[in-house]
């Protein structure tokens, strides 16, 4: 991926629609902070998760460290900087990480797909029949609230790996695969 | 009857084989029982994974299946069983390989596997007690085929055997026939009525002779019945791969591929009706373009999606049918599904055709773009000019479509004066998809190059590669065979150096180049310059005059049309020329044939290596 010049836009406008910035280099004008709490992670990460599968080539810094294992967000956009020294290296090893469509999901007919090929652990690849609908509504949940008849689906996510908790929320790690990189079959 | 289905290798890993899929289902609409399936190319794979203690396996198969075809290395492994000669065609690859610096290492290790395989999968084979065993043959099919259908015929000379396939068509059906007599039977064509009526035929319901496309023999000799006419969409069915997706779920190459659907929408090519490429001979006796009802093909789209759980899909249809961005993508991408898809496509798409596919989830496109020269284009008949293929990859690139295409070069008449203007602008397209590589032109069987020795290739034989592959002469291989070596026509070899060298790094620079509009209003355009070989800049096209030329270019015009269609703003022809000039000297359009197209894209796909 080649650097472009970024357009500085607002957290709340990336936020709101990130559709609307497919393919297109832009900039927060905050570094987004981390480590205040697991709830705040979880939206910090959750909007990164819909940057990547959007393909938004956003330039972003990072203060702080997510309260997380790293190898739960890896796959996410990382920052291109960070504040202070320990942000710094935490970017470089976010960014060694990271390669696009390392973790995602993808849509199908009563079935959700998952691959996950992130690096240090075995790959793998899982099809979800049973409750299918149910992990696709959590997993695009705006806010990650989980219905209470999702408790069960909650819990086998979190100990497949699927799925990070704290506060009552819940994040779906891998993200929807929206867009197909060159070549195609890289991911 | 108890049918055994077989595809050797080279058949790839990762999809299932079509012909096994469709006849399968004719079978079984015909009341008889389900073919057993025998998908040899799984079961080498995993012969060599474990006699290899996993230094070969589906890695380096697939690098044999997909790189070996046009030097016949595939069906080198097996040459040697299949004449039960071990030291068969060694030497002659090796004389072969050294003359073009190929690396034979690999399919050396392999072959010494070949025929301890062939005796298993013979084995195997007759473990299902068939009474009919059929084999497919396509490409590098034909020596692992025929070398397993000679062992089985040693071990039980009374199962008759039949084959079919893309290397059994027309002459080639009915030499094969002729040159190896333990194939008892061979169908020429497709194989859809044909198959059935061969069946008909050994349970005694009608005469081998009314057969269509068969080759057959009796105590008369050899015969070669008349091929049918070409199967009507409505006889194509619905491909059955239930028992392939079941064994490469439990197999250790599952490990290895992600499984894939494949999918025929049509067949035929309806270009090629009208204006066959000359150097194509893809769609042999099949030309006739045949397409399915749209809701046909979403019918079994979704049908296979489902049962298999498999989200991609191969469409082997040599041109994808026009309607289908009208009548079939839509209707896919309504459904929602994070497909991915590849299509093979006339090469002059417009944009709303590119994003009819990209939102229908065909992810890659492999549009015969061939070359980028006009002159060149013209004696392919291909029509399209080099200025609209550059068009087609631009907007493909924006669209984040995976473009698969190759540069041809070699026909008759071409010149080194065809190519000078457009090697000299290929630096200025390195962050649009690359060719594979370049590569001269073979002599196809059915290509009008073959079938018209007037067109400028008078001289033909088999091609060399079938030296190390087939212990026969060149009489009984030129009726059998589908590559022709002939005089080397246009570009010499020295003279395609150049071409050979930008192209190498065209492919080099392409992941690390971006050529993008970071922002346009009706008074100026920014584009971010980020390409290799070329200084980091940002180059700004200002004015409103200047700026709708630069909207009128995307289109692709001649300077003259150009400037009758901004001459309201002010322009004069002069200063449009000027102006393309500059543009021309920042690498920001290329040109042909008084032909002129802007060459930034309003986005960048994710570039992943």
């Amino acid at each position: 991926m080649t650097t472009a010049t970024s357009a500085v836009i607002s957290f709340d406008a990336l936020r709101d629609d990130p559709a609307a910035y497919r393919l297109h280099a832009v900039e927060l004008p905050e570094p987004l902070r981390f480590g205040q709490s697991p709830a705040q992670d979880l939206d910090l990460l959750r909007m990164l998760r819909a940057v990547t599968s959007h393909a938004v080539r956003l330039r972003w810094t990072l203060r702080g460290q997510p309260s997380f294992p790293l190898h739960t967000y890896s796959h996410l956009l990382p920052p291109c900087l960070g504040v202070e020294f320990d942000d710094v290296a935490h970017t470089v090893a976010w960014a060694r990480d990271y390669r696009y469509g390392s973790f995602y999901y993808r849509r199908g007919p009563g079935l959700v797909t998952i691959k996950d090929v992130r690096p240090g652990q075995p790959a793998s690849r899982m099809v979800i029949e049973d409750g299918a609908d149910r992990f696709e509504r959590l997993a695009e949940s705006v806010d990650g609230r989980p219905e209470a008849v999702d408790a069960e689906l909650v819990a086998d996510a979190v100990e497949a790996g699927l799925a990070v908790e704290a506060a009552g929320r819940t994040l779906v790690l891998p993200f929807r695969m929206r867009h197909w990189p060159v070549p195609y079959l890289a991911v | 009857m108890t049918i055994c289905l077989a595809a050797m290798p080279w058949q790839s890993l990762d999809c299932p084989s079509l012909p096994i899929g469709l006849l399968k289902a004719v079978t079984v609409a015909t009341g008889r029982p389900e073919p057993l399936t025998y998908h040899g190319g799984i079961r080498w794979a995993e012969y060599l994974l474990d006699a290899t203690d996993g230094e070969l396996g589906p890695p380096e198969y697939t690098e044999v299946a997909e790189e070996g075809l046009f030097h016949g290395l595939g069906d080198w492994v097996f040459a040697g069983v299949l004449h039960d000669d071990d030291s068969f065609g060694v030497t002659q690859l090796r004389r072969y390989a050294d003359e073009r610096g190929l690396d034979i290492d690999r399919v050396t290790r392999m072959r010494a596997h070949a025929a301890d395989f062939v005796e298993v999968a013979a084995r195997e084979i007759l473990a299902t007690e068939p009474t009919l065993i059929g084999f497919t043959t396509t490409f590098m099919q034909n020596a692992p085929s025929l070398a397993t259908a000679r062992r089985i015929k040693e071990l039980d000379p009374r199962v008759p055997i039949v084959f079919g396939g893309g290397n059994c068509d027309g002459a080639m059906g009915s030499a094969l026939h002729e040159n190896f007599p333990f194939v008892d039977y061979v169908v020429r064509g497709e194989g859809e009525i044909a198959f059935p009526a061969l069946l008909d035929a050994l349970d005694g319901r009608t005469d081998l002779a009314a057969v269509p496309g068969l080759s057959w023999r009796d105590a008369q000799g050899r015969h070669d019945n008349r091929q049918g006419t070409l199967v009507p969409p409505a006889l194509m069915p619905v491909p059955d791969y239930d028992d392939w997706f079941l064994l490469i779920a439990e197999s250790p190459v599952g490990e290895y591929v992600e499984p894939k659907l494949v999918l025929e929408s049509a067949r035929g090519c309806w270009w090629g009706e009208k204006h066959h490429c000359t150097f194509c001979g893809l769609n042999g006796t099949g030309m006739q373009f045949r397409a399915k009802a749209p809701e046909t093909v979403i019918a079994e789209l979704t049908s296979l999606v489902r049962r298999h759980q498999t989200l991609d899909a191969i469409m082997v249809d040599n041109i994808i049918d026009n309607r289908y961005f009208r009548d079939l993508l839509p209707s896919v991408a309504a459904l929602d599904w994070d497909l991915r898809i590849h299509y093979e496509v006339k090469s002059n798409l417009r944009p709303d055709e590119i994003a009819v596919l990209r939102q229908a989830g065909v992810t890659h496109v492999q549009p015969g773009i061939e070359s980028l020269v006009s002159p060149v284009l013209k004696l392919m008949d291909k029509g399209v000019t080099g200025v609209r293929n550059v068009r087609t990859l631009r907007d493909c690139e924006a669209a984040a479509l995976t473009v698969s295409w190759n540069w041809l070069y070699g026909f008759p008449t071409e010149s080194t004066t065809d190519y000078d203007a457009v090697l000299r602008q290929l630096p200025a397209l390195v962050h649009l998809q690359p060719p594979a590589s370049a590569a001269r032109i073979l002599l196809e069987r059915f290509s009008p190059y073959f079938e018209n020795p007037l067109l400028g290739f008078p001289n033909r034989q088999p091609a060399k590669l079938y030296e190390h592959v087939y212990a026969l002469g060149q009489d009984r291989l030129t009726d059998m065979v589908y590559l022709f070596d002939t005089d080397p026509a246009g570009l010499s070899d020295a003279d395609a150096e150049g071409l050979h060298k930008l192209i190498e790094v065209w492919i080099d620079a392409y992941p690390s180049s971006s050529l993008q509009i970071l922002r346009a209003d009706d008074e100026e355009i920014v584009i971010e310059d980020r390409r290799v070989g070329w200084p980091d800049q940002d180059h700004r096209i200002t004015g409103a005059g200047f700026v709708a030329a630069y909207r009128e270019l995307e289109n692709g015009r001649t300077a003259k049309a150009l400037a009758a269609r901004v001459a309201e703003w002010g322009l004069t022809a002069d200063q449009v020329v000027d102006w393309l000039g500059k543009l021309a000297g920042d690498g920001l359009v290329f040109t042909e044939q008084g032909h002129w197209i802007t060459l930034a894209t309003p986005t960048e796909p994710l570039k992943v290596s």
